[in-house]
Protein backbone atom coordinates (compact mmCIF):
# COMPACT_ATOMS: atom_id res chain seq x y z
CA UNK A 1 0.00 0.00 0.00
CA UNK A 2 1.26 3.65 -0.97
CA UNK A 3 0.87 7.00 -0.17
CA UNK A 4 -1.49 8.75 -1.86
CA UNK A 5 -2.69 11.49 -3.42
CA UNK A 6 -4.91 10.93 -6.75
CA UNK A 7 -2.23 12.23 -9.40
CA UNK A 8 -2.77 13.12 -12.89
CA UNK A 9 -3.56 10.72 -15.34
CA UNK A 10 -4.57 7.97 -12.98
CA UNK A 11 -8.06 7.51 -11.67
CA UNK A 12 -8.93 7.28 -8.02
CA UNK A 13 -11.01 4.27 -8.58
CA UNK A 14 -7.95 2.71 -10.32
CA UNK A 15 -5.93 3.66 -7.71
CA UNK A 16 -8.70 2.02 -5.24
CA UNK A 17 -8.69 -1.15 -7.05
CA UNK A 18 -4.47 -1.35 -6.59
CA UNK A 19 -4.82 -0.68 -2.98
CA UNK A 20 -7.39 -2.35 -1.30
CA UNK A 21 -7.93 -0.36 1.88
CA UNK A 22 -9.13 -1.71 4.51
CA UNK A 23 -11.15 -1.15 7.21
CA UNK A 24 -12.82 2.23 6.39
CA UNK A 25 -13.41 3.37 10.56
CA UNK A 26 -16.51 5.29 11.17
CA UNK A 27 -15.20 8.16 12.41
CA UNK A 28 -18.92 10.21 12.02
CA UNK A 29 -19.28 9.89 15.58
CA UNK A 30 -16.07 12.06 16.47
CA UNK A 31 -17.28 15.09 18.86
CA UNK A 32 -14.63 17.51 17.52
CA UNK A 33 -13.26 18.62 14.22
CA UNK A 34 -9.50 18.48 13.87
CA UNK A 35 -7.24 21.32 13.39
CA UNK A 36 -7.36 21.51 9.72
CA UNK A 37 -5.56 24.51 8.10
CA UNK A 38 -2.67 22.44 7.22
CA UNK A 39 -4.84 19.83 5.47
CA UNK A 40 -6.00 20.74 1.90
CA UNK A 41 -8.11 18.84 -0.50
CA UNK A 42 -6.80 16.27 -2.44
CA UNK A 43 -8.44 17.10 -5.72
CA UNK A 44 -5.55 17.94 -7.98
CA UNK A 45 -5.63 21.57 -8.69
CA UNK A 46 -7.84 22.40 -5.46
CA UNK A 47 -5.83 24.41 -2.44
CA UNK A 48 -9.41 24.88 -0.71
CA UNK A 49 -9.12 23.16 3.37
CA UNK A 50 -9.98 19.74 3.63
CA UNK A 51 -12.98 19.42 5.80
CA UNK A 52 -13.80 15.50 5.13
CA UNK A 53 -12.23 12.20 4.26
CA UNK A 54 -13.00 9.32 1.95
CA UNK A 55 -12.35 6.24 2.83
CA UNK A 56 -13.13 2.45 0.54
CA UNK A 57 -13.37 -1.00 0.76
CA UNK A 58 -12.37 -2.59 -2.62
CA UNK A 59 -13.90 -5.91 -2.04
CA UNK A 60 -17.18 -4.22 -0.98
CA UNK A 61 -17.44 -1.60 -3.37
CA UNK A 62 -17.94 0.65 -0.62
CA UNK A 63 -17.01 4.50 -0.17
CA UNK A 64 -17.65 6.59 2.67
CA UNK A 65 -17.55 10.25 3.49
CA UNK A 66 -16.67 10.80 7.00
CA UNK A 67 -16.17 14.70 8.75
CA UNK A 68 -12.03 14.86 8.26
CA UNK A 69 -9.88 12.23 10.06
CA UNK A 70 -7.57 13.55 12.94
CA UNK A 71 -4.89 12.51 11.25
CA UNK A 72 -3.58 11.79 7.51
CA UNK A 73 -3.82 8.13 6.57
CA UNK A 74 -1.81 7.11 3.18
CA UNK A 75 -5.04 5.32 1.80
CA UNK A 76 -7.95 7.46 2.35
CA UNK A 77 -8.17 11.32 0.90
CA UNK A 78 -9.01 14.58 2.09
CA UNK A 79 -11.39 16.79 0.50
CA UNK A 80 -13.13 20.08 0.96
CA UNK A 81 -16.72 20.69 1.23
CA UNK A 82 -17.54 21.59 -2.52
CA UNK A 83 -15.77 18.09 -3.54
CA UNK A 84 -17.14 15.80 -0.65
CA UNK A 85 -20.62 17.44 -1.29
CA UNK A 86 -20.81 16.81 -4.86
CA UNK A 87 -18.82 13.17 -5.23
CA UNK A 88 -20.33 10.03 -6.51
CA UNK A 89 -18.82 6.73 -7.60
CA UNK A 90 -18.92 4.31 -10.69
CA UNK A 91 -21.49 1.60 -11.04
CA UNK A 92 -21.27 -0.77 -8.98
CA UNK A 93 -20.09 1.30 -5.71
CA UNK A 94 -21.57 2.21 -3.18
CA UNK A 95 -21.14 5.54 -1.23
CA UNK A 96 -22.33 5.83 2.59
CA UNK A 97 -21.97 9.91 3.03
CA UNK A 98 -21.88 9.59 6.28
CA UNK A 99 -22.40 13.34 7.00
CA UNK A 100 -25.14 13.71 5.27
CA UNK A 101 -25.18 16.65 3.22
CA UNK A 102 -26.00 15.45 -0.72
CA UNK A 103 -28.43 16.15 -2.94
CA UNK A 104 -30.76 13.96 -4.55
CA UNK A 105 -31.96 14.78 -8.12
CA UNK A 106 -33.76 13.22 -10.87
CA UNK A 107 -34.29 13.33 -14.53
CA UNK A 108 -37.31 12.72 -16.34
CA UNK A 109 -36.39 11.10 -20.00
CA UNK B 1 -53.05 29.51 -28.86
CA UNK B 2 -55.25 28.93 -26.17
CA UNK B 3 -58.27 26.84 -26.71
CA UNK B 4 -61.67 27.43 -24.61
CA UNK B 5 -61.94 23.47 -24.73
CA UNK B 6 -60.08 21.26 -22.00
CA UNK B 7 -60.93 18.09 -24.31
CA UNK B 8 -59.42 16.87 -27.87
CA UNK B 9 -61.89 15.90 -30.32
CA UNK B 10 -59.64 12.54 -30.18
CA UNK B 11 -61.99 9.77 -28.48
CA UNK B 12 -60.19 8.70 -24.76
CA UNK B 13 -60.09 5.03 -26.18
CA UNK B 14 -58.72 5.38 -29.11
CA UNK B 15 -56.04 7.95 -27.71
CA UNK B 16 -55.31 5.50 -25.64
CA UNK B 17 -55.00 2.88 -28.08
CA UNK B 18 -52.70 4.89 -30.06
CA UNK B 19 -50.55 5.93 -27.00
CA UNK B 20 -49.71 2.32 -26.19
CA UNK B 21 -49.04 1.49 -30.09
CA UNK B 22 -46.59 4.51 -30.37
CA UNK B 23 -45.06 3.34 -26.92
CA UNK B 24 -44.51 -0.41 -28.09
CA UNK B 25 -43.29 0.60 -31.89
CA UNK B 26 -41.03 3.56 -30.14
CA UNK B 27 -39.80 1.18 -28.54
CA UNK B 28 -38.93 -1.12 -30.96
CA UNK B 29 -37.21 1.49 -33.08
CA UNK B 30 -35.11 2.95 -30.50
CA UNK B 31 -34.17 -0.83 -29.61
CA UNK B 32 -33.54 -1.68 -33.43
CA UNK B 33 -31.19 1.73 -33.40
CA UNK B 34 -29.12 0.52 -30.52
CA UNK B 35 -28.78 -2.88 -32.39
CA UNK B 36 -27.60 -0.87 -35.68
CA UNK B 37 -25.19 1.73 -33.97
CA UNK B 38 -24.27 -0.80 -30.81
CA UNK B 39 -20.88 -1.13 -31.97
CA UNK B 40 -20.24 2.38 -31.02
CA UNK B 41 -20.89 1.04 -27.07
CA UNK B 42 -18.84 2.20 -24.24
CA UNK B 43 -18.31 1.09 -20.80
CA UNK B 44 -19.64 -1.78 -19.11
CA UNK B 45 -19.48 -3.90 -15.89
CA UNK B 46 -16.97 -6.52 -16.16
CA UNK B 47 -18.81 -8.36 -12.92
CA UNK B 48 -21.78 -8.69 -14.43
CA UNK B 49 -20.94 -8.50 -18.55
CA UNK B 50 -23.43 -5.20 -18.92
CA UNK B 51 -22.58 -2.58 -21.47
CA UNK B 52 -23.15 1.12 -21.67
CA UNK B 53 -24.25 2.82 -24.85
CA UNK B 54 -22.16 5.71 -25.59
CA UNK B 55 -24.35 9.13 -25.35
CA UNK B 56 -24.51 9.37 -29.51
CA UNK B 57 -26.04 6.03 -29.06
CA UNK B 58 -28.93 6.98 -26.83
CA UNK B 59 -29.21 9.93 -28.51
CA UNK B 60 -29.84 8.27 -31.64
CA UNK B 61 -32.47 5.50 -29.70
CA UNK B 62 -34.15 8.84 -28.20
CA UNK B 63 -34.33 10.46 -32.06
CA UNK B 64 -35.94 7.22 -33.51
CA UNK B 65 -38.43 6.84 -30.04
CA UNK B 66 -39.76 10.28 -30.22
CA UNK B 67 -40.55 10.25 -34.24
CA UNK B 68 -42.82 7.27 -33.60
CA UNK B 69 -44.20 9.05 -30.95
CA UNK B 70 -45.14 12.53 -33.18
CA UNK B 71 -45.87 9.99 -35.53
CA UNK B 72 -48.80 8.37 -33.55
CA UNK B 73 -50.26 11.82 -32.04
CA UNK B 74 -50.28 12.67 -36.30
CA UNK B 75 -52.18 9.57 -37.25
CA UNK B 76 -54.47 9.89 -34.07
CA UNK B 77 -55.41 13.33 -35.09
CA UNK B 78 -56.07 11.97 -38.43
CA UNK B 79 -57.93 9.46 -37.47
CA UNK B 80 -59.59 10.19 -34.50
CA UNK B 81 -59.69 13.60 -33.93
CA UNK B 82 -60.25 16.87 -36.09
CA UNK B 83 -56.84 16.40 -37.89
CA UNK B 84 -55.52 19.77 -36.64
CA UNK B 85 -52.50 18.10 -34.35
CA UNK B 86 -52.16 21.67 -32.20
CA UNK B 87 -55.69 22.01 -31.08
CA UNK B 88 -56.49 18.33 -30.77
CA UNK B 89 -53.55 18.05 -28.44
CA UNK B 90 -53.37 21.65 -26.76
CA UNK B 91 -50.04 22.64 -28.14
CA UNK B 92 -49.65 26.68 -28.02
CA UNK B 93 -48.42 28.78 -25.79
CA UNK B 94 -48.45 32.32 -24.19
CA UNK B 95 -45.72 34.22 -22.17
CA UNK B 96 -46.91 33.10 -18.70
CA UNK B 97 -46.08 29.88 -19.28
CA UNK B 98 -42.65 30.56 -18.93
CA UNK B 99 -43.58 30.17 -15.13
CA UNK B 100 -43.02 26.57 -16.19
CA UNK B 101 -39.35 26.75 -15.62
CA UNK B 102 -39.12 27.48 -11.96
CA UNK B 103 -42.32 25.34 -11.19
CA UNK B 104 -39.82 22.53 -12.15
CA UNK B 105 -36.65 24.13 -10.77
CA UNK B 106 -38.68 23.80 -7.45
CA UNK B 107 -40.24 20.84 -8.13
CA UNK B 108 -36.44 19.41 -8.43
CA UNK B 109 -35.30 20.97 -5.49
CA UNK B 110 -37.78 21.18 -2.93
CA UNK B 111 -40.74 18.60 -3.86
CA UNK B 112 -38.69 15.50 -4.63
CA UNK B 113 -36.29 15.63 -1.26
CA UNK B 114 -40.09 16.57 0.27
CA UNK B 115 -41.23 13.19 -1.41
CA UNK B 116 -38.37 11.12 -0.48
CA UNK B 117 -37.91 12.22 3.14
CA UNK B 118 -40.63 9.83 4.81
CA UNK B 119 -39.20 6.88 2.19
CA UNK B 120 -35.69 7.41 3.26
CA UNK B 121 -36.58 7.62 7.02
CA UNK B 122 -37.79 4.15 6.55
CA UNK B 123 -35.30 2.78 4.08
CA UNK B 124 -32.35 4.96 3.84
CA UNK B 125 -30.37 2.70 1.74
CA UNK B 126 -32.70 2.17 -0.94
CA UNK B 127 -33.76 5.62 -0.90
CA UNK B 128 -30.01 7.24 -0.94
CA UNK B 129 -29.01 10.48 -2.95
CA UNK B 130 -26.82 8.05 -4.46
CA UNK B 131 -29.11 5.97 -5.67
CA UNK B 132 -31.46 8.62 -6.60
CA UNK B 133 -28.73 10.31 -8.49
CA UNK B 134 -27.39 6.98 -10.28
CA UNK B 135 -29.21 7.55 -13.72
CA UNK B 136 -28.17 11.22 -14.11
CA UNK B 137 -24.95 10.84 -12.99
CA UNK B 138 -24.40 7.70 -15.64
CA UNK B 139 -25.95 9.99 -18.35
CA UNK B 140 -23.05 12.32 -17.30
CA UNK B 141 -20.37 10.30 -16.92
CA UNK B 142 -20.67 8.51 -20.48
CA UNK B 143 -20.58 12.06 -22.02
CA UNK B 144 -17.71 13.92 -23.04
CA UNK B 145 -16.64 16.96 -25.36
CA UNK B 146 -19.56 17.95 -28.14
CA UNK B 147 -21.38 14.92 -26.28
CA UNK B 148 -21.95 16.55 -23.58
CA UNK B 149 -24.04 18.89 -25.91
CA UNK B 150 -25.98 16.59 -27.44
CA UNK B 151 -26.65 15.27 -23.78
CA UNK B 152 -27.95 18.62 -22.56
CA UNK B 153 -30.26 18.98 -26.25
CA UNK B 154 -31.63 15.76 -24.81
CA UNK B 155 -32.46 15.61 -21.27
CA UNK B 156 -33.16 19.74 -20.96
CA UNK B 157 -35.14 20.38 -24.07
CA UNK B 158 -35.87 17.55 -26.74
CA UNK B 159 -37.43 15.01 -23.81
CA UNK B 160 -39.39 17.74 -22.20
CA UNK B 161 -41.12 18.95 -25.24
CA UNK B 162 -41.87 15.09 -26.80
CA UNK B 163 -42.65 13.67 -23.91
CA UNK B 164 -45.25 16.32 -22.59
CA UNK B 165 -46.51 16.07 -25.82
CA UNK B 166 -46.68 12.49 -25.37
CA UNK B 167 -47.75 12.04 -21.96
CA UNK B 168 -49.98 15.34 -21.29
CA UNK B 169 -51.16 16.12 -25.26
CA UNK B 170 -52.04 12.40 -26.70
CA UNK B 171 -52.73 10.13 -23.49
CA UNK B 172 -54.16 13.05 -20.62
CA UNK B 173 -56.34 16.03 -22.81
CA UNK B 174 -58.19 13.46 -24.69
CA UNK B 175 -59.21 11.26 -21.22
CA UNK B 176 -60.55 14.67 -19.63
CA UNK B 177 -63.61 13.87 -21.85
CA UNK B 178 -64.55 10.35 -19.98
CA UNK B 179 -63.10 10.94 -16.26
CA UNK B 180 -62.85 12.78 -13.47
CA UNK B 181 -60.17 15.38 -13.86
CA UNK B 182 -58.28 14.39 -10.81
CA UNK B 183 -58.09 10.52 -11.79
CA UNK B 184 -56.57 11.65 -14.94
CA UNK B 185 -54.16 13.71 -13.91
CA UNK B 186 -52.77 11.11 -11.36
CA UNK B 187 -53.60 8.27 -13.66
CA UNK B 188 -51.23 10.13 -16.36
CA UNK B 189 -48.50 10.61 -13.56
CA UNK B 190 -48.50 7.14 -12.15
CA UNK B 191 -48.07 5.88 -16.14
CA UNK B 192 -45.10 8.46 -16.71
CA UNK B 193 -43.69 7.13 -13.82
CA UNK B 194 -43.52 3.55 -14.13
CA UNK B 195 -42.53 3.70 -17.79
CA UNK B 196 -39.23 5.22 -16.92
CA UNK B 197 -38.80 1.81 -15.33
CA UNK B 198 -36.65 2.56 -12.46
CA UNK B 199 -38.44 1.86 -9.47
CA UNK B 200 -36.24 4.24 -7.17
CA UNK B 201 -37.68 6.64 -8.94
CA UNK B 202 -41.16 6.05 -8.77
CA UNK B 203 -42.24 8.37 -5.92
CA UNK B 204 -40.45 11.12 -7.68
CA UNK B 205 -41.04 10.84 -11.14
CA UNK B 206 -44.61 10.40 -10.08
CA UNK B 207 -44.44 13.78 -7.82
CA UNK B 208 -42.86 15.48 -11.11
CA UNK B 209 -45.72 13.65 -13.13
CA UNK B 210 -48.47 15.33 -11.29
CA UNK B 211 -46.45 18.89 -11.49
CA UNK B 212 -46.01 18.55 -15.35
CA UNK B 213 -50.03 17.33 -15.26
CA UNK B 214 -51.38 20.16 -13.29
CA UNK B 215 -49.48 23.12 -15.67
CA UNK B 216 -51.17 21.17 -19.39
CA UNK B 217 -54.35 20.58 -17.04
CA UNK B 218 -54.94 24.64 -15.25
CA UNK B 219 -53.73 26.46 -18.69
CA UNK B 220 -55.07 23.77 -21.80
CA UNK B 221 -52.15 23.95 -23.54
CA UNK B 222 -48.68 22.13 -23.10
CA UNK B 223 -46.08 24.68 -23.27
CA UNK B 224 -45.97 25.61 -19.50
CA UNK B 225 -45.72 21.39 -18.49
CA UNK B 226 -43.04 21.62 -21.06
CA UNK B 227 -41.26 24.13 -19.21
CA UNK B 228 -41.48 23.06 -15.73
CA UNK B 229 -39.83 19.55 -17.37
CA UNK B 230 -37.06 21.73 -18.79
CA UNK B 231 -36.71 23.47 -15.33
CA UNK B 232 -37.45 19.93 -13.87
CA UNK B 233 -34.50 18.00 -16.27
CA UNK B 234 -32.20 20.84 -16.57
CA UNK B 235 -31.60 21.33 -12.75
CA UNK B 236 -30.98 17.68 -12.16
CA UNK B 237 -28.59 17.30 -15.41
CA UNK B 238 -26.71 20.37 -13.81
CA UNK B 239 -25.93 18.87 -10.12
CA UNK B 240 -25.08 15.47 -11.95
CA UNK B 241 -22.63 17.72 -14.12
CA UNK B 242 -21.31 19.28 -11.61
CA UNK B 243 -20.82 15.93 -9.18
CA UNK B 244 -19.45 14.03 -11.84
CA UNK B 245 -17.13 16.90 -13.40
CA UNK B 246 -15.22 16.26 -9.76
CA UNK B 247 -14.97 13.24 -9.95
CA UNK B 248 -13.32 13.53 -13.25
CA UNK B 249 -10.95 15.98 -11.92
CA UNK B 250 -10.50 13.66 -8.86
CA UNK B 251 -9.58 11.02 -11.18
CA UNK B 252 -6.92 12.64 -12.42
CA UNK B 253 -8.80 14.29 -15.56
Amino acid sequence: MTASRPSQGQSLFDRIASERAWPAPDISTQMERPLVADRQCSRSGCSDTAAFTLSYNYGTSQVWIDRLWPEREPHMYDMCDRHAARLSVPRGWHLDDRCGDRRATLIAV
Amino acid sequence: MASSERTSEVDAPDAFGFFVGGWVLATFASLIMITILGGNSVGGDEADGSTELGIGVLAASLLAGWTVYLAAMVVASKRSGSGDVRADFGIGARPVDIIGLPIGVVAQLALIPLVYAPLRAIWPDVFSDQALTQTAEDLVRRADGSLLIVLILAVGLGAPIVEELFYRGLLQRPMFARFPTPAVVIGVAVVFALIHFRPVEYPGLFAAGLVFGLCAWRTDRLAMSMCAHMGFNAVGLWVAIGATSVDGSLGGG
